[in-house]
């Protein structure tokens, strides 16, 4: 079989402008396919180094108020190992570099560094000396979003006492790899702090001497990554007499939940996004082997008659496969491992890891490898499989000529005869070729459905953007208070400087409870006639808070398996706890999480309260001097718990998007491109010489090369055009998939396409063609005219 | 030229029919006759009288709708695939009207390529010597002519020392002059190497060269001639 090798060597360099079109879409497939598992992979070491670096808990459970020894006795069951207890608060900072009020938790460490679950690993500066009682070790990010060096003093309302505190170090730890502020969609160090203090200190602080409030342990190793083990909610049980508020297994915690939600992101992409490439890959290596086949099929039909098997003609043209597959796969390697390294860091931006690095993971190369010549191979066998079957003295025959009837189109004599015979050419070859066309239209559909796609995801993201901070919120600040005050906090807040509308806000957090099923939330009591908050679904549309009931997030009611009408109990998370039975009265299409609203004065009624305020939103129109003096009086105010900076959210998340959706909106076009090029190449390519003869004829009639052009061009054009088309509900339907595949618990995009997104897609599916048709010119000059028209029939 | 009469082939009332389209053409209508070892025969006929389908069928390179091909004892028309594959590997070597060379493999290396397959094949230069061009083995087909490439082609089948050489038109494609070099060749071949020689011709000129000839019109025998045997360079036809 060497000599056999010796021809495929010879006829891939002839080939190899089609093969490496091939490639190329093979490439970028595995390419993505390796790139957003390695990523996803980078995610789970960095991951698991950074838990065993700092011992991150199994469970957490928040509590009232409980004594320390206490939690650890109720503690001893079989199937908890370890349990920390320790003390966290939420508390407003006061920077002198920030004009605002600072939100930010302090959470309890021992006096003495040791192997704490939970732990910190220090960036700078170092852990707590013994010199002083109040150091702090701030989280890495904060401290370098304003400036604050070791050394320097800051200042917090701590149980309504103004404290001063000296930074020791800065630090991260695997709690917090992704920390948002409250009502805050993204990572934002500016606006929110960790600070980590001696657990006495805190203690003398709160008034919580030998006491805690937030209990972490670890599991035995069979209760280790269970979903939901019982033996937390036996623990959570036994702790229920001092006020549990909330258990999570390590499931449940935020920073977890989001990691392994942007992992299985990641996994679920790298098999759906790949596919679009390899399909295509594989298409445009059936019509490249079946027309290679086809032009050889005396070659074929002599080889057998000379004794070659079947098997052995399959095998050598399957080495064709083989060598674009390989060539595809170790170019996808490639690509995959650069993607993935602008994927981790792009990551890095989200996520605080101490060490995030891109690595190369050979398993998942060879698997890319595997991939990459399966498509190849398949597409092969199939495109070679005819001519392969023939009897060799069929195969020696001159295949027989194309059907040349007449096509459908030519019926309808109007439109027929108003064609240009150009056109007319055109038309048949496409009908005719119907495998080729049907390849055409179908990389045409993938293309430009990820370009639509793409689009479409970053009009998604404008969407709901738009309707949180436009539609919804329509307030400045939100001002979270530590306790329920009356509504003399609202007045106080009204007579500040530069504020135009303030609205009470009563929030109550509680567990639902429909039959056996469970879920926490919280509900949201506004005024009837708030201007503030304006509950609006997915689709934009305003809903009115009903009188009575509750208006719920549809997600939340499938969870509950919930229909409007239905009774639901509510036992609060806060306050005395006592249950009450409400109903549903309305469902809406949530986008931010499981919202649920209610009236504002019925929900009091509900609660056995009147008039109690937990939230105040507030408008404000003020110049910079009035926002001095109410951020003055902000850090002043002894009950506040957090402030949002509304409008600083939304630009936050803005510039997140786009940092994150930039570079990758132009990956993917780019992807596209190499779809939409890979497939106008290796189909005109084919064309060109199969039709040699024909150009050579045109040229001889006087056609210049641009008018004979014209004929791939408009061939190209329109498969193209049909093919776009066809692909705009197959990446609209890719979109909602995918957004139905991000939903999480808080929060859901809107599936939103633009009308200009459609035609931009158009608009770059024509572009395509064009500049690919550059490259067919430059093709058909090649051609030698004499020769060509010499060619043996 | 022994002419022993021993059958190296037999064929009896074989019937082939092709499909043109919806119309059934039938090509070879109870055709029985026998290859005997070792002798050169003709295959003479018009176009389209079958005779290139017998070859076909003879060489394994087709299958028969009917009737038996009987090759030193087995009928081949029972063979699979695979067992086909095998007999043309190593009892049958083809030379065709267009030659049929592998344009990206050099004059050696399409002898090779045939080479490589059989059980005890020659050594391919040598087998290019036997048809004069062992100077030419590093051209490529579209850099030799026409008498050339059926050289190269002849040398291919011959590599293999196959049992039974089957030629299609050997010089249709050839001027005057390099077709009298082309059948000599093929005639000192069978002479030397006792393979047996079958040419399929619809030349009437070539056809008293052989030892026998096979009239086939219609897809029928219509005769069978043994010749007396001519030198081709006194007349080549």
């Amino acid at each position: 079989m060497k000599t056999l090798n010796r021809k495929l060597r010879r006829d891939l360099q002839q080939s190899w402008k089609m093969l490496l079109a091939v490639t190329a879409v093979i490439a970028v497939g595995i390419g993505s396919f390796i790139g957003m598992l390695a990523t996803a992979g980078n995610l789970q070491v960095a991951r698991s180094q950074y838990y065993s670096t700092c011992r991150m808990a199994d469970f957490w459970i928040d509590l009232k108020k409980a004594p320390a020894d206490e939690v650890h006795r109720l503690g001893q069951l079989p199937g908890i190992s370890e349990i920390r207890d320790r003390l966290q608060f939420k508390v407003i900072v006061d920077l002198e570099t920030a004009e605002k009020p600072v939100s930010a938790i302090v959470l309890s460490l021992p006096a003495v560094p040791g192997t704490t679950i939970n732990g910190i690993v220090i960036k700078t500066g170092s852990y707590f000396s013994q010199d002083r009682s109040n150091e702090v070790i701030v989280s890495e990010k904060f401290a370098n979003a304003h400036d604050l060096e070791l050394g320097d003093r800051i200042h917090a309302i701590m149980n309504e006492q103004r404290k001063e505190m000296i930074i020791c170090g800065t630090a991260t730890s695997a709690e917090f790899v992704y920390l948002t502020s409250p009502g805050s969609l993204v990572d934002d160090p500016e606006n929110y702090g960790l600070f980590y203090v001696k657990r006495q200190y805190l203690e003398e602080t709160f008034g919580f001497e030998g006491a805690c409030n937030s209990v972490t342990g670890l599991f035995t190793p069979e209760f280790r990554g269970q979903k939901n083990p019982p033996i937390l909610q036996a623990y959570a049980d036994r702790l229920e007499p001092f006020g549990v508020f909330a258990s999570m297994p390590r499931a449940d915690q935020f920073s977890h939940m989001v990691l392994d939600a942007e992992m299985t992101q990641n996994r679920t992409m790298a098999f759906i996004f790949p596919s679009f490439f390899l399909v295509v890959a594989s298409l445009i290596m059936n019509v490249l082997m079946s027309r290679l086949a086809e032009q050889q099929r005396t070659i074929m039909g002599t080889l057998k008659a000379l004794g070659y098997s079947n098997r052995d003609l399959v095998v050598h043209f399957l080495k064709f496969g083989l060598a674009a597959g390989v060539s595809g796969g170790v170019m996808g390697a490639i690509i995959g491992f650069w993607m993935s390294g602008a994927l981790t860091e792009m990551y890095l931006d989200f996520f605080s890891f101490p060490r995030l690095v891109n690595s190369f993971y050979p398993g998942l190369s060879f698997l890319g490898l595997l991939l990459s010549v399966g498509a190849c191979s398949f597409g092969t066998i199939q495109g070679v499989r005819r001519v392969i079957r023939l009897q060799p003295a069929e195969a020696m025959r001159p295949a027989p000529p194309a059907k040349g009837g007449s096509i459908l189109l030519e019926r309808w004599p109007r439109f027929w005869e108003s064609l240009d015979i150009q056109w007319q050419m055109v038309l048949r070859g496409i009908i005719r070729r119907k495998r080729r066309t049907f390849v055409a239209i179908f990389s045409a559909a993938m293309g430009a459905s990820i370009v639509l796609l793409t689009f479409g995801f970053v009009n998604s993201m404008d969407a709901m953007i738009q309707i949180q901070f436009d539609k919804i919120l329509r307030s400045d600040y939100h001002l979270a208070l530590s306790k329920e005050l009356g509504s003399e906090v609202v007045d106080e807040i009204r007579r500040l400087p530069g504020v135009t509308a303030v609205e009470a806000v009563f929030a109550v957090p509680c567990t639902y409870e429909a039959g056996h099923r469970k879920k926490k939330g919280g509900i949201l009591g506004i005024l009837p006639d708030s201007k503030l908050t304006l509950p609006t679904g997915t689709d934009g549309q305003r809903i009115a808070v009903p009188d009575t009931g509750l208006l719920m997030a549809e997600g939340l009611m499938d969870q509950l398996n919930l229909q409007p009408g239905d009774p639901v109990r509510l036992v609060p998370i806060k306050g005395d706890r006592r249950p009450v039975t409400t109903h549903v009265a309305q469902g809406f299409p949530s986008m931010l999480g499981l919202d649920v609203y209610a009236n504002y004065s019925w929900l009091n009624y509900l609660m056995g309260e009147s008039g109690a305020v937990s939230e105040v939103r507030v408008s404000a129109l003020q110049n910079r001097k009035q926002r001095k003096i109410f951020m003055r009086a902000l850090k002043e105010m002894p009950n506040l718990e957090a402030v949002s900076d509304i409008r600083e959210q939304k630009q936050v998340l803005v510039d997140h998007m786009d940092r994150a959706m930039r570079g990758t909106a132009v990956v993917m076009i780019l992807f596209a491109a190499v779809i939409f090029f890979g497939a106008i190449l290796n189909a005109t390519l084919i064309a060109i010489a199969e039709r040699q003869r024909e150009i050579a004829t045109f040229s001889a009639m006087g056609y210049f090369d641009r008018e004979t052009a014209r004929l791939f061009f408009r061939e190209n054009m329109l498969t193209n055009v049909i093919g776009s088309v066809v692909g705009l509900p197959l990446g609209a339907a890719t979109l909602n998939g995918i957004v139905t595949q991000f939903q999480t618990d808080a929060y859901s995009i809107p599936a939103v396409i633009s009308s200009s997104s459609y035609l931009y897609t158009i608009a770059l599916a024509v572009f395509f063609v064009m500049s690919a048709q550059l490259a067919v010119i430059h093709n058909m000059r090649k051609i030698d005219r004499v020769e060509a028209m010499n060619l043996k029939e | 030229m022994n002419t022993p009469d021993e059958a190296l082939v037999r064929l009896t009332d074989v019937y082939k029919t092709y499909l043109m389209g919806e119309v059934e053409v039938p090509v070879l209508r109870g055709v029985s006759m026998e290859i005997r070892k070792a002798e050169f025969l003709t295959i003479w006929g018009e176009s389209g009288s079958g005779k290139s389908t017998l070859m076909n069928l003879v060489g394994g390179i087709d299958r028969a709708d009917s009737g038996e091909i009987v090759f030193q004892g087995e009928d081949i028309t029972n063979f699979s695939e695979s067992e086909l594959t095998h007999y043309r590997r190593s009892q049958v070597g083809f030379v065709f009207q267009f030659y049929n060379l592998v344009p990206s493999l050099t004059a050696l290396e399409n002898v090779w390529a045939a080479a490589e397959i059989a059980e005890d094949p020659m050594d391919p230069e040598e087998a290019l010597k036997l048809v004069g061009l062992a100077d030419r083995k590093e051209h490529f087909p579209s850099q030799l002519s026409g008498g050339q490439q059926q050289r190269i082609a002849i040398a291919r089948a011959l590599v293999k020392r196959p049992a039974l050489l089957l030629c299609d038109e050997p010089t249709g494609a050839l001027d005057h002059d390099t077709s009298i070099v082309v059948l000599d060749l093929l005639q000192n071949l069978n002479s030397e190497t006792e393979t047996t020689l079958v040419v399929i011709t619809h030349n009437p000129e070539i056809a008293p060269l052989a030892d026998r000839t096979v009239s086939i019109v219609d897809g029928l025998i219509q005769g069978v001639n043994e010749n007396e045997h001519l030198q081709i360079s006194e007349d080549p036809g």
